[in-house]
């Protein structure tokens, strides 16, 4: 299933893994339009997928005023949007503007990339006729990895783990079977990394992750598959190369859909 | 492929008011001063917390809310009680559909469409209306009312019109999209589904808010507002870490969930429980983690903002403590709360998901930050509480009394007022009647039941004692669990009632119970007395009591074998040789019911010994059932021996099985069901069909599994006159034979060999 949208429709994003772990809305004041008493706006912004916000109104929107600029091209959403269209709207000029719009997504967890603009206040614009319902929203700047990953990467969407009981008659026909989900699991392997952008970028995500879920998209242009997840372990690099090149691995456990 | 999942949903008390508002004065106004958690031991004041809504009482008076539009599938539900209805009214409204009575009949009208409706409960009731496509539908609690078949629009007033009866109400809610079979969950969906909630709890004025925000009911004149009796709770759902939960706030905390069902224990012959069988128990196994007390804590946004906080410094709730630590130190009083476990499949509305009820017993967090959760079943709640009947009285006597006063003061002073004012007293070993004014106590007749008047002490207590006098079984079972603190939900009076005229019908108990006896002892002698059984079914939520009697002509029987639904290396035959009984023997007549049960004290000891099976052709002898009935009289103690020993003469089998959950959907614990399995055969080796009652449903994990016993009758029952045409038993077909009854030879046995039918 396809959960990687880009805005618009033919934006190249390019296919360099992204993680989105920043979100904007953790930095500054958060408004939204309106919201169900048991689903309060928080629950969107905690990194649990098993609280939600609802809006109580239909168009609904979920801004955030910052203390200054920002760069941000991604958006990330856990949840069932019922058909709303999803605006990515920043404020200049005593007006509204769109940066990105995804419509038609039905996926429950997918990422949306769109070309960088840097402003201090955003929102998140929901139309149509039926309130979405959103454990995670996250709208920030996605991390770029310095280079692509190809063979040896198992996708995560497509990495499912799965408890599984089949049943049997005594007559040995079967009857089905009962499956409980458990997400989907992958790991990420970075090499030769540049020692500078190891320190001054990706270990900023590495500090993150350590209490912080994040989207991840290993080649976001030609396989539109992202998950959310989390890692467990703490990310630590050897020095690959005489020449200063890094090199990491690391899990992701989460879902994907 | 079935993709299950499984959520508990705990409901601890949480305060109906807000802080500081309207009724709550609380006040932010000391140093370390906070806002209450919404519960007890956090209020401030004991007598701004009120968890019990009110009640509006109709009398002539029209109480309804203009301008409601009801659209799709909905459930209109409502808690009342509806007085005695004569002449021609309509009594409730949801939009275009009508509730009323004429001429003492009820109806459900729509238009042009119309369906009579059975009476309403004399007592408080669920009154819901689910309209699904185009059937509308009436219930009273889980009862099918009437249903008609309508369409069109639902746009008007919704409300009251007790022009007729007065009419109780305690709630009104109306939901959307949801079409609600089952009445228990109503309270428990998530609002965003909820359209209209009248809560009536504003105790006062004429005016009744909609709590969604929509029209509010407005009385045309004065009501009466008293307290009510259900509860405000906070919904906590818990569930294990996985993908396809519902879009409902939920804790992923949950690590087990271990479900022991309860037992029936047939005929009370089982020793290794009581005569009511085991009882279900509930085990949650989950994890403690760090919470931000949204959902739990009413006040948690203003706990960061610091405006719950009279110093105004705000916290982020997820930095202090952990979920249950402070779940323990908000709300200790959780014994006794409402647990329900609900298992489903992904993609079920949370309507649609089995539930099962149990209360909670007890919580403890373990040194590994995991959290243990028990809970019981009704039956044992009550058990655990020790409850008594008749309860202890406080009363005693001033002074000396001889065998001849006709009566003395009781003390302390007022004590008189724990006392009815006339009924049944046992003072010392003497029994009699008494009527009371004030302290002052004046006897009846003394020495009653098998007792003598005599001579006592000052100081000596004055017991108030409980007579049951030829009372009908069921309302004898009905007023012990009531007495028990049950609540009215879990039991089904008209339905006990409809499924004991069979054959309780004829049936009367009395006892007399002189001082203050377990509630549960007392009902499970009853029980076993009356050749019953009884269970909680946790998924029903309610009390069975059936009776141990034969399979009778359209008695539904599930049909299991190995070739269809039977699972796997899951059967198993065990043959039960300590439940079979050669001899039972049941005294009756008490003597006294102030001495022990020993034959010496009873009337008639009736023994009915198969000597057929305790024969050295047979088993050779064989456990003797003994029944001190304080309960029967001697003629229907003679049917139970006879119902009893007829049930238990041969060992009875047991047989476990598992099913699929989507087979077992609809078999509950009590249920007949006949299996076919290589497991128990003929004696030519073929699987044999054999008739079980199922004694034990264990709905643990992806299947189902069961226990069942045999059930068999040595004689046959049940059958009914044939017609004129019918033929002759030697060539009549199965389903003829297993139908009417036959007229047998001199030694009582048919042309094929078999013995006839027993009148009992």
């Amino acid at each position: 299933m396809t959960n990687v949208f880009t805005s618009p429709t033919n934006y190249d994003c390019g296919n360099e893994p992204a993680i989105l772990y920043d979100n904007i809305f953790l930095r500054g004041t958060v408004t939204v339009s309106s919201e169900e008493s048991a689903y309060p706006y928080e629950n969107a912004l905690d990194g649990l997928t098993t609280d939600y916000w609802q809006p109580s109104a239909m168009p609904a929107t979920f801004e955030v005023s910052l203390s200054g600029s920002e760069a941000v091209d991604c958006i990330g959403v856990v949840g069932d949007l019922n058909g709303a269209v999803v605006i990515v709207e920043y404020y200049e000029s005593s007006a509204w503007s769109a940066a990105a719009t995804f419509t038609g997504v039905t996926a429950t967890c997918w990422v949306g990339l769109f070309a960088s603009l840097s402003k201090a206040r955003w929102r998140v614009r929901f139309t149509g006729s039926t309130a979405p319902i959103l454990a995670i929203l996250y709208l920030g700047k996605a991390m770029r990895f310095e280079r692509r990953i190809y063979v040896g990467h198992s996708p995560a969407p497509l990495s499912r783990i799965t408890d599984k009981v089949m049943h049997m008659n005594e007559g040995g026909m079967t009857l089905g079977s009962a499956v409980v989900r458990r997400g989907v699991s992958t790991s990420v392997s970075v090499k030769n990394a540049d020692p500078t952008w190891y320190r001054q970028t990706f270990d900023r995500f590495v500090q993150a992750a350590i209490d912080t879920p994040y989207f991840f998209a290993w080649r976001p242009m030609k396989y539109r598959e992202a998950m959310f997840g989390e890692t467990q372990d703490d990310i630590r690099p050897t020095n690959a190369l005489a020449n200063g090149f890094m090199e990491t691995e690391f899990q992701i456990r989460g879902i994907a859909r | 492929m079935s993709e299950r999942i499984q959520i508990a949903e705990l409901h601890p008390d949480i305060c109906l008011r807000t802080y500081g508002v309207g009724e709550c004065d609380a006040v932010l106004g000391t140093t370390g001063q906070r806002k209450c958690f919404g519960t007890r031991i956090t209020c401030q004041d004991p007598a701004n917390y009120k968890i019990r809504g009110s009640v509006a009482e109709l009398s002539d008076v029209t109480v309804t809310a203009t301008d409601v539009q009801m659209t799709g599938r909905f459930t209109v539900d409502a808690w009342v009680l509806f007085g005695a209805a004569s002449g021609s009214v309509d009594v409730f409204q949801a939009c275009e559909i009508v509730i009323g009575c004429a001429g003492g009949a009820w109806f459900v009208e729509h238009g042009s469409d119309t369906d009579a409706l059975i009476d309403p409960p004399a007592d408080w009731f669920r009154l819901r209306i689910v309209r699904d496509g185009t059937k509308l539908t009436v219930y009273y609690n889980n009862r099918v009312a009437g249903t008609i078949t309508t369409s069109g629009t639902y746009d008007g007033p919704v409300g009251f019109d007790p022009s007729g009866p007065s009419v109780s109400v305690q709630s009104v809610k109306i939901w959307h999209g949801l079409p609600i079979q089952r009445p228990e969950i109503i309270d428990y969906l998530p609002d965003a589904e909820l359209a209209h909630h009248w809560s009536f709890v504003e105790g006062t004025g004429l005016t009744i808010a909609d709590r969604r925000g929509g029209p509010d009911m407005v009385a045309a004149d004065t009501v009466t507002w008293s307290d009510g009796d259900t509860k405000s709770v906070n919904v906590l759902r818990h569930s294990r870490n996985q993908e396809g939960l519902p879009r409902i706030n939920l804790v992923p905390d949950v690590d087990d969930v271990s479900l022991s069902p309860s037992r029936i224990n047939l005929g009370g012959t089982d020793a290794t429980s009581s005569a009511i069988g085991l009882r279900a128990t509930c085990d949650l196994s989950l994890l403690d983690a760090p919470h931000h007390d949204r959902g739990v804590d009413p006040y948690a946004r203003e706990r960061v903002s610091g405006a719950a906080q009279a110093d105004a410094v705000g916290y982020d709730p997820n930095d202090r403590g952990t979920y249950w630590t402070k779940f323990l130190a908000r709300n200790p009083y959780y014994e006794g709360r409402t647990i329900l476990i609900r298992d489903g499949a992904v993609g079920d509305d949370l309507g649609d998901m089995e539930v099962r009820e149990y209360l909670w017993h007890s919580l403890a967090i373990s040194s590994g930050d995991t959290v243990a959760i028990q809970a019981v079943d009704v039956l044992t709640k009550i058990n655990i509480d020790a409850v008594q009947v008749p309860p202890v009285s406080q009363g005693i006597l001033t002074a000396d009394i001889t065998s001849g006063d006709s009566g003395f003061t009781l003390s302390p002073s007022g004590v008189g007022a724990t006392y009815a004012a006339s009924g049944y007293y046992t003072l010392g070993d003497e029994s009699g009647l008494f009527t009371r004014s004030g302290d002052v106590i004046t006897f009846g007749t003394r020495g009653i039941l098998g007792t003598v008047a005599s001579e006592h002490k000052a100081g000596d207590t004055f017991q108030e004692s409980l007579y049951y006098d030829e009372d009908p079984t069921i309302d004898v079972c009905v007023d012990l669990l009531s007495r028990g603190g049950v609540p009215s939900s879990y039991y089904d009076v008209d339905y006990l009632n409809e499924n004991a005229e069979q054959w309780l019908g004829v049936y009367v108990v009395s006892r007399f119970i002189p001082k203050p006896t377990n509630v549960l002892t007392l009902f499970a002698s009853l029980i076993q007395e009356a050749s019953c059984y009884s269970v909680f079914d946790e998924q029903d939520r309610q009390i069975i009591i059936d009776q141990v009697r034969p399979l009778l002509p359209g008695d539904t029987v599930h049909v299991f074998a190995d070739n269809t639904s039977l699972l796997k290396n899951a059967t198993a035959v065990t043959e039960k040789p300590d439940l079979r009984v050669a001899s039972v023997v049941i005294n009756s007549g008490i003597r006294s019911p102030l001495l022990d049960d020993k034959r010496t004290n009873y009337r008639t000891t009736q023994a009915f010994i198969d000597g057929g099976a305790i024969s050295v052709d047979q088993y050779g002898g064989g456990n003797t059932l003994e029944i001190f009935s304080r309960w029967l009289t001697t003629a229907d103690a003679y049917d139970t021996g006879l119902r009893m020993s007829s049930r238990f003469r041969d060992t009875p089998m047991r047989i476990m099985f598992s099913l699929t959950r989507e087979e077992a959907e609809g078999v509950a614990v009590g249920d007949i069901c006949q299996v076919t399995t290589r497991k128990r055969v003929d004696e030519t080796g073929l699987s044999e069909e054999v008739i079980y009652q199922i004694i034990e449903r264990n709905p643990g994990g992806a299947t189902v599994k069961f226990l069942a016993q045999d059930y068999p009758f040595s004689f046959r029952y049940g059958g009914v006159i044939s017609p004129n045409d019918a033929p002759d038993y030697d060539v009549a077909t199965t389903e003829q034979r297993a139908l009417y009854a036959y007229i047998t030879d001199e030694n009582g046995l048919l042309p094929d060999g078999s013995t006839g039918h027993v009148i009992l």
